[in-house]
């Protein structure tokens, strides 16, 4: 028997040969604690891995890393990503300004976002609620720690 | 989208960085962004959406079936050597392609597709296709397709689009990047010789080498034999591809449909004729959808008995008759463009539209005449847990019948599926890593009506033993008296007759094959643990782990 007779439980079993088995049961039963114990979730790679690479093929960045402007891409955020200049990104600007030029040849896959301005609020607001709950300001690159589950 | 490259970023690291988005501001251009569910997305500006929508989208005057000229025109146009070459442009395909060139971005793949439209997602077309107001001219322009999720954000049909992949005028030169022949067949394939021949209507014709390929040939509709008659004429459709959608949609807009049929009882002709009778009921013309299926109950194959009939109710609230049971043995078509369906019991259903909905058949041709193997049980190429059928020879999606070590050998048509053994077979081909073995579960997902969505993991078939696991006052019938809503019943009289939402166990030799998820979501990461145990744990522990009695 695969499933366990208890309280608050009935059980029917149904289809012709009964190997429908239907087991309806209280929410009290259903809410209590589960006796089985499944280990936690392997979560998904993210945008960095866990050696503190950069995920290519991180869903999140959809085409960027695989389109036209692919190339340029990956060396203007492995720039970002590596440098460890301050702010971080500013010996970025020249391999920026490539992508930059070879996304503008492509509208119709890199457009201007007319939103810039809500987007930009709403990342300040993100970074200021990081800043106030994160208890090691200023750390070097943590590479061991996992990128959030997506 | 680099906001949410950097927001992503950013969430993980563990200190401010402010100065990011300063960086981000600089280039403040936004493209296309993923998303690791069920589809690939593109948002779009809703400055572009609203341009969209003003401008007017007629059909074209031609016939539906014209045949657009294939892209490149010419076969010099084409390469002489393809290091990845990728036959089929679908969603197996493209999802190789993104493998393939996340892990090499050196990368030259060239997707051949015998459809003329950009690669696309087949999903929205039995599904969200069907609200948006004109079907029929959106389907006649499927690269500019977008339909409205249920979010409310519009995703385009296409993964992306046309400026994503090489010009054809700079195809040959076959540099870094991925390459799009649309209207082009491989018609052979030499895979000792890593050879390919290309073929084109019009008597194109391209011989190229590769370094590795995958087949990515898809399926094809099963055309029910009995009605070879009305779909001669024209009355009797197939639905896979978004040209049957466009004839299917001006199908639909002709006068005198008063009634459509839908033949079938699977997870396409249940999902579809719940989308087309929603569209109906909203016409509020009295058209109707007839669904007929032999079975005792819609997707009577997947679900145990009690869901399939709470399927039924449901299907009948959204306004389809069913009809059950029913064999067409014939089509007729009549005067006044009627089609009299003739059914094994004698009687008979009359509608002016059918539908056949009766499952698909891997396009596996190519690989016979490769001499590769078939499956002869499932249909498809025979590859390995690699997904591999021969030294630079890979297959994935519908046609590619696979070792899977957790459930066995399967061919699955699935839209997630098509995702997730097509990426696995880009990164193999990629060979950036060791190859990796199929091992993460796909999944598929359908909806029934506003109220009723279903997911699953694994095998999901009613020749099953199951395990259903349902709280009580997500349950109402006769079991449960008047008063009782929240009570399970102590002694087992009728079981309920309505299912709110649950979780269906499947099992095979004791061990778990199979989850479904009736009304129940974000919870298929908990489905795919259990089913990598290898002997089926108390299925009412697990039941909980669901929380099947929250929503």
């Amino acid at each position: 028997m695969s499933v366990s007779e208890g309280e608050g439980r009935a059980v029917w079993r149904l289809g012709e040969q009964g190997q429908h088995t239907l087991v309806v049961a209280a929410r009290e039963a259903l809410a209590a604690p589960s006796a089985l114990a499944l280990p936690p979730p392997e979560p998904a790679p993210g945008l960095i891995l866990p050696d503190g690479s950069i995920n290519w093929g991180c869903p999140c960045l959809g085409g960027m890393a695989t389109g036209p402007c692919g190339t340029q891409f990956r060396d203007a955020f492995s720039c970002f990503h590596y440098s460890e200049a301050e702010p971080k990104g500013s010996d970025c600007y020249d391999k920026f300004s490539v992508m930059q030029e070879c996304m503008a040849q492509y509208p119709q896959l890199y457009a201007k976002d007319d939103d810039d301005d809500e987007l930009a609020d709403e990342l300040g607001a993100a970074l200021q609620g990081a800043a106030d709950a994160s208890d090691a300001p200023d750390a070097p690159d943590a590479p061991d720690a996992p990128p959030p589950g997506r | 989208m680099l906001r949410a490259i950097a927001n992503v970023y950013i969430e993980s690291q563990s200190r401010t960085r402010r100065d990011a988005l300063q960086i981000f501001r600089v280039c403040n251009y936004s493209s296309v962004r993923g998303d690791d569910k069920a589809y690939f997305y593109r948002k779009l500006t809703d400055e572009r959406q609203r341009s969209r929508d003003a401008e007017p989208t007629p059909a074209p005057a031609d016939a539906t079936d014209a045949p657009e000229p294939p892209l490149p025109a010419r076969a010099e146009d084409l390469p002489p050597h393809a290091e990845f070459l990728l036959v089929g442009a679908g969603t197996a395909a493209f999802a190789a392609m993104r493998a393939i060139r996340s892990a090499r971005p050196d990368a030259h793949v060239l997707l051949v597709g015998a459809e003329p439209a950009l690669p696309y997602m087949r999903p929205p077309l039995s599904k969200e296709l069907w609200r948006e107001p004109a079907p029929a001219d959106a389907a006649a322009r499927p690269d500019a397709l977008t339909f409205r999720q249920w979010n409310g954000r519009r995703r385009s049909l296409a993964y992306e689009p046309a400026a994503f992949y090489a010009p054809p005028e700079r195809m040959r030169a076959a540099g870094p990047g991925a390459a799009l022949a649309r209207g082009w067949r491989v018609e052979r394939l030499d895979p000792a010789a890593r050879r390919a021949v290309l073929a084109a209507p019009g008597g194109l014709r391209h011989e190229l080498s590769y370094g590795a390929a995958l087949l990515a040939t898809g399926a094809r509709p099963r055309r029910v034999p009995a009605l070879a008659a009305a779909a001669a004429a024209g009355r009797s459709l197939a639905l896979r591809d978004v040209r049957d959608a466009r004839r299917l949609a001006r199908a639909l807009d002709a006068p005198g449909v008063r009634t459509v049929a839908v033949v079938g009882g699977g997870f396409l002709a249940t999902e579809l004729s719940a989308a087309l009778a929603a569209r109906l009921a909203a016409e509020g013309a009295g058209r109707r959808v007839l669904q007929l299926f032999r079975e005792e109950a819609p997707l009577a194959r997947v679900l145990p008995p009690y869901l399939a009939a709470e399927a039924a109710r449901r299907l009948e609230a959204e306004g389809v008759r069913l009809r059950a049971r029913a064999e067409v043995l014939a089509g007729e078509v009549g005067a006044a463009g009627d089609v009299v369906l003739r059914l094994a019991d004698g009687a008979e259903e009359r509608a002016q539209l059918v539908v056949e909905c009766a499952g698909a058949e891997p396009a596996a041709e190519l690989a016979a005449a490769a001499g590769l193997e078939l499956d002869g049980a499932r249909g498809g190429v025979l590859v390995n847990g690699e997904l591999a059928a021969r030294a630079g020879l890979w297959a994935a999606g519908d046609v590619a019948s696979f070792y899977d070590e957790a459930l066995g050998r399967r061919r699955v048509e699935h839209h997630d599926h098509a995702v997730v053994s097509g990426r696995l077979a880009g990164e193999n081909m990629a060979g950036v890593a060791p190859p990796r073995v199929y091992r993460h579960q796909s999944m598929f997902w359908s909806d029934l009506g506003p109220q009723l969505g279903y997911e699953a993991v694994g095998i999901v078939d009613s020749r099953l033993r199951t395990v259903g696991v349902f709280s009580a006052e997500a349950t109402a019938g006769e079991a449960a008296g008047a008063g009782d809503a929240g009570q399970a019943p102590e002694h087992a009289g009728r079981a309920p007759q309505r299912y709110e939402r649950g979780v269906v166990f499947y099992l095979r030799e004791e061990r778990v094959v199979g989850v479904l998820l009736w009304n129940l979501f974000n919870r298929l990461h908990v489905a795919r643990q259990l089913l990598a145990l290898d002997a089926a744990p108390d299925l009412f522990e697990a039941a909980k782990l669901f929380a099947p009695q929250d929503e």
